[in-house]
């Protein structure tokens, strides 16, 4: 199937060129400030009205046009238009690279793009972010965190009181593909999921797709998010940090060789640990309790058609107690990938990517460690064929073997345990993609695809099957990279845009998403110890099918941004627990398990203002959120955790001056479904809670307050210029900037968790307690660069 | 050996360090559905004389004053797989009890339940023998535990079965109320042991612990009601243990033990 259509496109698109004698124009777009790649500008030809290209990920753009003389035109948001003359008589390479708007002297009118970006884009459910743009927003602990802010945005809330995991449109925290240059990241989030393990200092470029996801992505059925970290600055070196409440963080950058090749370092370590020196108690003194990343990455640029990058992140959390004990856990992935140009129109990206995820805890006091690893080694190869000016082909594979280990022990001589393992997991997980966004007319884009993907279970020793009640009634053994159980499927991808006219277009989308592995998770907040396991004979692979529609409005000449966008999300083979499970260090856990389904709608609403000195969005959320499982609440639909009927965030940035920003958000959703107890009972003398039926009751509504104002050293100095002799202001080297902010600032006590208990003062009385985990949580930071 | 407590004791930690010093928990009443009536059975067969009961129980509701309203005027029959029948009698409201009932290693026993119009059943079994090797009491100075002492039981597990246990520690004679459960998954077969963190001991106290051997159905009850039960880490779903009772409008476990007890004064 994927051959006859990759056929006839071929053909389709050789027709077309026998019309008339064309060539292409093609190069790359750097910033000219920092040498990074920019992505997503717009290259367009005056004389030409609907022939344009957009930059990818690499800066790479093509464009193909008849012979002739055109003005060229390089677009980008916030950034200097540039409009060249060219004269194309043969295929031809333009590399540009675009002045910031802010880097120029105060006194040059910049000539604004216009920003209709949304309206003009077949990406529908998507959510972009620059890091830059973000910074002001206040965050809990003055930590930047991406993570945590994409949760203001429609479709997006967070998993929890100060929790870095998130839900997208109903799904749970594990159906997010969250890539890291390309690398899976498994746990993305540190010390109990109060942060995430992205450092904001390191990142370039964020994208969310909530829905219609393209046919390069795949692999988690309820979005997918995609974080490019900097090159490096290729220009000279430059050196960024910061001092914060909680942790410091410094990144610096610089050409390897100036122009062609760059290198960026970041780290960011904690210092809770710092005050334990402090501590009276020479055990408080002797404990460990820290964290850090380290993103590296490098580029070079071997020839005119060849660069190499390399990058790769390491992060770990640190807790310990003198020997006896220490708990740590951390992602650590890498990726080398080279990016190739066969010919004007043929760009290919080759990356080889590893990822690891990694917990042990060692009980020195008692001999014995134990951990749980999962490790993936991926290749991905990608194509982009810039094939005519209405036709821009992706297509590609990728290749991952996983190894899961749930769990082994370690031991020393007299400990109370034995040395075991838990049976690893082989897996190959493999896929196939070709999409084309296809310019049917200026006015309508369509962008159609297919992913066919697969995933092998391998053998590696005993394989198990369960009766209903979950006992074993069958034991098989294979041998290693014997296939226990294939699966496979095909996901087409749709996503078509028809402008309305200059303000206006809707959108529509399909796509379906198979995912192979899936989280085993029974508590509330997530944990370093929650695993993962790949699908089996027992285990289905979950499949979600989203359509959705969207309509898209600019006001006021694209000053404000609306959108509506509806959906609905069937959920299939999702996964829940028996009562009791045992999710760690059980062989037999498949037998813990049940599956069900589950639904997924709503509304969101969008408005957003993206120019002036106040600036911010508005957003509402109306869903639903359910799941049907024969084992619980009597096969009937019950809601998800995440049912958050209503879910609002409002965010607005003013800047006073160029040395004053102020930013506030405010959000409010409704409670957590969740299970409370209606009775209890006595078993050998001690009282147990009774429980009726599966989230039937809800947590009280959350809503928040975050203000903070970030105070800016001074941008400019005057100079003389040396020709004119006119004092001017420029751009000083050095930039620096305090933060301060107040999470929760009206001390709302939302309620992290309901608990149950004996009453202290009426001994058989019991009581329902609710926790709160932070009042007013005050923060400051200093931030530099130069 | 459970992960939960190590990541309580994490939070804890980070709590006690200041970081998180606003977090602030109130009593809060809910609005609860009514329950509908249910029958509890707590029951213990064992190889110890005197600990052998069946308790019959009314399910309270959430904010009733009492818990465990015993019934009274039951018929409660043990019989085990050999056709020995024992009646139980009610010796307080809703407990019954027979001294001549005394369990026996790898046998099964039936309980039936009359009462009213219902009928209640349930099958359990005792598993083999088990000793206590030693306890050991080991002086302890940490953040996270406020007593001086601190005891470890040890036994040595039976390498040709899978083997569940159950520990229950009285301090001074008061039992001591958290759940000790435990599978031979990490330790078939070699001597093993487990610190008893709940139980802060100091000098003379008199630590008494009754290790219990029991079958999986009996640990799988236990398992899940000592998750739900962690207030520090609660299962995000919490639901009711299945248990081996049959009935309708019934629920609860009638366990079969095979109990070794050993006594240790803190010097």
């Amino acid at each position: 199937m994927l051959k006859t259509t990759f056929l006839t496109l071929i053909i389709l698109f050789s027709l077309s060129n026998f019309a008339q004698e064309k060539f292409t124009v093609s190069g790359s777009v750097k910033d000219n400030t920092n040498g990074e790649d920019l992505i997503g500008v717009n290259v367009l030809i005056k004389e030409l009205s609907g022939v344009g290209s957009a930059t990818n990920v690499y800066g790479y753009y093509s464009l193909t046009v008849p012979a002739g003389n055109y003005t060229l035109i390089f677009k980008y948001v916030g950034y200097n238009t540039i409009e060249e003359t060219i004269e194309v008589s043969k295929d031809i390479v333009i590399n540009k690279e675009l002045i910031p708007e802010s880097a120029e002297l105060m006194e040059v009118k910049v000539t604004a793009v216009k920003d209709d970006e949304n309206i003009k884009s077949n990406e529908i459910s998507t959510i972009k972010f620059d890091p830059k743009e973000i910074e002001t927003i206040p965050v809990i602990f003055g930590e930047k965190d991406i993570l945590k802010t994409v949760t203001l945005l429609p479709g997006v809330s967070t998993a929890g009181e100060g929790n870095s995991g998130f839900f997208v449109r109903g799904g749970g925290t594990d159906q997010n593909l969250i890539l890291l240059d390309g690398a899976l990241v498994y746990n993305a989030s540190h010390l109990l999921g109060f942060f995430s393990v992205f450092n904001s200092d390191a990142l370039k470029d964020i994208n969310l797709v909530k829905g219609g996801m393209p046919a390069e992505y795949g692999g988690r059925v309820s979005s997918v998010m995609d974080i490019k970290m900097k090159e490096g600055n290729s220009k000279g070196l430059s050196v960024s940090g910061g001092i914060g409440t909680i942790s410091s963080k410094l990144t610096v950058e610089a050409p390897i060789v100036k122009d062609k090749g760059s290198f960026m370092i970041s780290g960011r370590r904690t210092y809770a640990d710092v005050f334990l020196n402090f501590a009276p108690d020479e055990n408080i003194k002797n404990s460990t309790l820290y964290f850090y990343d380290l993103n590296l990455k490098a580029n070079y640029t071997v020839s005119e058609k060849d660069r190499i990058f390399l990058s790769g992140y390491f992060g770990r959390d640190r807790f310990g107690f003198q020997d006896q004990f220490g708990f740590d856990w951390g992602n650590a992935t890498g990726t080398v990938r080279w990016n190739h140009i066969y010919n004007s129109k043929l760009f290919s990206n080759t990356s080889f990517i590893y990822s690891n995820y990694d917990y042990r805890i060692n009980i020195g006091a008692a001999g014995f460690s134990f951990g749980s690893s999962i490790q993936d080694f991926n290749l991905k190869q990608d194509f982009q064929w810039f094939a005519n000016d209405k036709h821009n082909v992706k297509f590609g594979f990728n290749a991952v073997h996983h190894t899961f280990s749930p769990g082994e022990v370690t031991v020393t001589a007299d400990a109370p345990l034995q040395a075991s393992e838990v049976q690893k997991s082989l897996g190959f997980e493999g896929a196939a993609y070709i999409s084309d966004e296809f310019k049917i007319s200026p006015l309508f884009n369509v962008v159609y695809g297919l992913r066919y993907s697969n995933y092998a279970a391998l053998g590696n020793g005993d394989v198990f099957e369960y009766d209903e009640t979950g006992e074993v009634i069958n034991t098989q053994t294979y041998n290693k990279g014997e296939v226990v159980k294939w699966y496979h499927g095909i996901e087409p991808r749709l996503a078509m845009n028809y402008i309305i006219n200059d303000v206006s277009s809707v959108k529509a989308s399909y796509a379906r998403n198979n995912q192979y592995v899936h989280l085993l998770s029974n508590s509330t907040t997530g944990s370093p110890t929650d695993i993962w396991l790949p699908s089996s004979n027992n285990i289905k692979p979950q499949i979600s099918d989203q359509v959705t529609l969207g309509y898209f409005r600019n006001f006021k000449s694209n000053m404000f941004e609306f959108s509506v966008e509806g959906y609905y999300k069937t959920l299939d083979n999702l996964i829940d627990y028996r009562v009791g499970a045992e999710l760690n260090f059980n062989a037999q856990v498949e037998g813990d398990l049940v599956y069900g389904e589950g639904r997924a709608y709503g509304t969101e609403f969008l408005i957003r203002k993206k120019k002036g000195d106040l600036t911010g969005w508005v957003g509402y959320t109306l869903s639903r959120s359910q799941r049907q499982f024969k084992e619980i609440n009597n096969g009937e639909w019950f809601s998800a955790r995440q049912d958050r009927i209503h879910d609002i965030s409002i965010v607005l940035m003013y800047s006073f001056s160029e040395r004053i920003k102020a930013s506030t958000s405010w959000v409010y959703y409704t409670g957590d479904a969740v299970t409370f107890p209606n009775g209890k009972y006595e078993m050998d003398g001690t009282t147990y809670y009774y429980y009726s039926e599966r989230n039937g009751y809800r947590m009280p509504n959350y809503h928040r307050l975050d203000v903070g104002v970030t105070f800016y050293g001074k941008k400019f100095k005057t100079v003389t210029d040396p020709i004119t002799k006119v004092e001017v202001q420029k751009v000083k080297k050095f930039q620096s900037n305090w933060n301060v902010s107040v999470y929760n600032a009206y001390a709302r006590e939302n309620v992290f968790s309901i608990n149950f208990r004996e009453s202290a003062i009426n001994p058989g009385q019991s009581e329902a307690v609710q926790l709160a985990l932070f009042k007013i949580v005050p923060a400051i930071t200093y931030s530099f660069n130069f | 050996m459970k992960i939960k407590n190590f990541k309580t004791a994490y939070i804890f930690s980070i709590m006690t360090l200041g970081f998180l010093s606003v977090s602030c928990e109130k009593v809060v009443q809910l609005d609860l559905n009514e329950i509908e009536e249910t029958y509890i059975i707590d029951g213990m067969v064992s190889n110890i004389q005197d600990y052998n009961y069946v308790k019959l129980s009314k399910l309270a509701g959430f904010y009733d004053n009492q818990v465990g309203e015993g019934v009274s005027g039951a018929n409660v029959v043990v019989e085990d797989e050999d056709g020995n029948v024992f009646t139980l009698t009610e010796t307080s409201q809703g407990l019954y009890t027979n001294p001549l009932l005394i369990g026996q290693a790898l046998k099964k026993y039936n309980l039936t339940i009359e009462v009213g119009n219902e009928t209640i059943t349930a099958q359990t079994s005792i598993p083999g023998n088990i000793e206590i090797d030693t306890i050991e009491i080991q002086e302890v100075t940490s953040p996270f535990f406020a007593g001086d002492f601190v005891g470890f039981v040890y036994w040595i597990d039976d390498a040709s079965a899978e083997n569940f246990y159950r520990i229950r520690a009285f301090e001074n004679s008061k039992k001591t109320s958290p759940l000790y459960i435990s599978s031979d998954v990490l330790y078939n077969g070699i001597r093993t042991g487990t610190p008893l963190f709940t139980n802060e001991l100091y000098l003379n106290d008199t630590l008494r612990i009754e290790l219990m051997q029991i079958d999986k159905q009996n640990y799988n009850y236990w398992t899940s009601l000592a998750q739900n039960a962690d207030v520090q880490n609660p299962p995000a779903a919490p639901g009711n243990p299945e248990g081996n009772i049959v009935g309708t409008n019934a629920t609860g476990f009638f366990g079969g033990y095979n109990i070794a007890i050993d006594t240790v004064i803190v010097e």
